[in-house]
């Protein structure tokens, strides 16, 4: 027996639909001001000493946390919003639950920027907060996984799409990291892994779990090719779960954490760039001859910048798993590389790319300016990559200079010596942040071209989700 | 055109698929696949079947793209699908023609979202066990070998302040047994009550109070508008605080 359930579900559909473009819209605004801050305090590192409460110490939490939970949280949720209907056949379960969520997330993030700047924090990254805010975030971020398994559990859709695997694992993922931020009074070690496992878990199993979610689904929607092998996007998906957590014990490589895990973390982060890759080859060989339109299309052009930069950054990050790289780059910028071009160049391409995807049938509204999307994508993507790159070269210059440095001496003094060492990687870090100021460019087109796309854009024709109700299994529940 | 070109032309699918699925069907009807495909391009109606049709062995399909054409809002219609007519079990095999020529329906693998999530979620648990809990431990020193550095009371008052002012944004406070880090003082072996940190963009901090003669030199770096961020706005009673940590941290 079917039946169709659309005149009732009329209300839960336009909330469904306000919920993504809420999402995109809010975050698109903490996206302004991280993308500001990150600029602030690179330049505060280099060669604008701040103080007071704008002091690095206190404005790098900040910015971690403007962008983490201002932007990228609900950003991604708001496309898994988008999605699940969509690869599902079902209604979005608790649309108000997830506009709860965003309210949270915005809030939280505001009160957060606060209590960092009053002195407040608990100085454990990336956020910093002292321990009731990591409790009231990690029940935020837990949000999706609600919405997106109780949309799943009504589903009607039988197949389970590749996009899919991505987001109901990036959902679950990202509450499990917040609940390793999250706990207090940990000794020495237990804050200084808490740090490293809860930044690059973010980056890996949060970010770069979704993008490739997006570009999955992105890519199927442009060209209208069937996903060209299923087996291969497994092991992307599988190699992405496998290592997303163990980038971060590498980054304290010959630390007081046991030896063992040097090696263990360094074994198996190798398996990110075999995620990396084996997503760019099989969305690659989707996408297949319509590559070559990817000019005009700013949603293809983005989720090709984007697995290139995933690419990149996963190979930098491997070769700083092995040892002697390891002990080369540990505690340099080399890193902060790596997490600046996994924040801002994977997540803000994928993001680019869902966003010029959904506002069209989304709103009802065509973007209105295509040709300054393809060039914001361009902007981000470059602006990240050089940046990172310079961050890190400066981290491996740092290393050098820091293994000479110590046979004089030198550098181990706090004031000249160390301002000797560090001359030439500040110089490379303060070109960075002209590599900065470009993706932070391309951040405000990308915001412009949003909120032009939704107010103005041409009139367009609007999908409207028709979900039908089915008893059995495999039926119905498709986009009408 | 052989056949098996013009039966994939005529299906719009590929010709291995064509073969695969002339090879299944032929295995269930106790035709040749040559017959199945003749049929197929020429869409003539497939020989018939001889015995019973087992049931469908599901195949690996790619993913379908998911629909989503923009449409106007209109009710769904409820989904009817045509009963397929039962085969009269017995009757002759030449008397129970099939439907001419079909595109193979290709099923997916039916997948249990939630066996995926509980696998996603289960491989992070593992990780977060051996990549953070299991090292995250309190490890005893050996009694003979401690990174442990005795505090006065100011000085677990300045380690406080150490870390809500963030100072551990730039500086670690972690010696490694490796070339870069000779000269800073003895290696961090165990856990330790200071705060290690995981970037350096100032010099480490570790042992940093034998490396400066007194706690006035420490208080003229931070107050100071040199290379160092000033923190002349903190109160007296802070300064001292965290210049007692800094110069205890031996």
């Amino acid at each position: 027996m079917t039946t169709t359930a659309t005149e009732q579900r009329t209300g839960r559909r336009v909330a469904t639909e306000n919920v993504a473009t809420a999402h995109l819209l809010v975050s698109s605004a903490f996206l302004a001001l991280g993308g500001l801050l990150t600029v602030l305090s690179m330049a505060s590192v280099s060669f604008i000493p701040l103080s007071g409460p704008l002091s690095y110490g206190r404005l790098r939490p900040m910015t971690m946390l403007v962008v983490m939970l201002g932007w990228l949280v609900p950003a991604f949720s708001g496309a898994a919003y988008y999605l699940l209907p969509r690869l599902t056949g079902a209604s979005l379960f608790q649309p108000r639950l997830a506009l709860l969520g965003l309210v949270g997330s915005s809030g939280l993030t505001i009160l957060g920027v606060l209590a960092l700047f009053f002195g407040f924090g608990d100085g454990v990254e990336p956020f910093g907060l002292p321990w009731y805010l990591d409790v009231l975030i990690l029940g935020v971020v837990s949000i999706p996984a609600v919405v997106t398994l109780g949309t799943i559990r009504n589903r009607s859709e039988s197949s389970v799409f590749a996009s899919l695997w991505f987001v109901m694992a990036a959902v679950v993922w990202l509450p499990g990291l917040a609940l390793v931020s999250a706990l207090p009074d940990l000794a020495a070690i237990g804050r200084q892994l808490q740090e490293v496992v809860f930044s690059t878990g973010f980056g890996t199993l949060w970010v770069t779990a979704m993008g490739f979610g997006i570009a999955y689904y992105v890519a199927v929607k442009q060209t209208d090719n069937p996903l060209a092998n299923r087996q291969v996007a497994k092991a992307g998906f599988w190699s992405l779960a496998f290592s997303g957590v163990f980038l971060g014990p590498v980054q304290v490589a010959f630390g007081p954490t046991p030896d063992w895990l040097d090696s263990v973390s360094a074994v198996l982060s190798l398996a990110l760039p075999v995620a990396a890759i084996a997503t760019a080859a099989s969305i690659a060989t989707t996408i297949d001859d319509d590559w070559k339109d990817a000019s005009e299309r700013p949603a293809l052009l983005a989720v090709g910048y984007g697995l290139g930069l995933a690419i990149v950054a996963s190979v930098l990050s491997v070769f700083a798993a092995f040892s002697s790289s390891a002990a080369l780059v540990g505690f340099t910028a080399y890193w902060d590389g790596i997490q600046f071009l996994i924040l801002f160049g994977v997540g803000g391409s994928f993001l680019s790319a869902f966003a010029y995807q959904a506002i069209p049938p989304m709103t009802g509204r065509e973007i209105s300016d295509t040709g300054s999307a393809g060039r914001q994508v361009k902007l981000v993507a470059w602006g990240s990559l050089s940046t990172a790159l310079l961050l890190a070269l400066a981290g491996i210059l740092t290393g050098f200079s820091w293994t000479g440095g110590s046979y004089t001496g030198s550098y181990s003094e706090t004031g000249e010596g160390w301002a000797e060492a560090m001359a030439l990687p500040n110089i490379l870090i303060g070109v960075a942040v002209l590599g900065a100021l470009v993706t932070f460019l391309g951040q405000l087109l990308f915001i412009r071209s949003v909120t032009s796309s939704v107010t103005s854009g041409a009139a367009t024709t609007q999908e409207v989700l028709v979900y039908t109700e089915t008893s059995g299994e495999g039926e119905g529940g498709d986009d009408a | 055109m052989s056949d098996i070109a013009a039966a994939a032309a005529a299906m719009n699918i590929p010709e291995e698929l064509v073969q695969r699925s002339a090879a299944a069907r032929a295995a269930a009807t106790g035709a040749s696949t040559d017959e199945i495909i003749a049929a197929w391009a020429g869409g003539a109606p497939a020989p018939a079947s001889t015995a019973p049709p087992p049931e469908p062995e599901p195949e690996p399909t790619p993913e379908a793209a998911p629909a989503a054409a923009p449409t106007p809002a209109e009710p769904a219609k409820p989904v009817e699908q045509p009963a397929a007519e039962p085969a009269p079990v017995g009757a002759p095999a030449a008397s129970v023609p099939l439907p001419p020529a079909e595109p193979p329906v290709l099923q997916g693998r039916t997948e249990h979202p939630f066996l995926i999530t509980a696998g996603a979620a289960a491989l992070l648990v593992v990780a977060l066990l051996v990549g953070f809990l299991a090292p995250a431990l309190p490890q005893e020193g050996n009694g003979v070998y401690t990174s442990v550095v005795p505090l006065s009371q100011a000085g677990i008052d300045g380690r406080d302040l150490y870390r809500s002012e963030g100072c551990s944004a730039c500086h670690t406070q972690a010696v490694r047994p490796i070339v870069a880090d000779v000269g800073l003082g003895p290696v961090t072996i165990s856990d330790s009550n200071q705060v290690l940190g995981v970037r350096r963009y100032g010099p480490d901090l570790a042992h940093i109070g034998s490396r400066v003669e007194s706690r006035s030199s420490l208080l003229s770096v931070l107050t100071s508008s040199s290379d160092h961020p000033s923190y002349a706005g903190l109160s007296d009673q802070d300064l001292e605080n965290l210049t007692a940590y800094l110069f205890e941290s031996k």
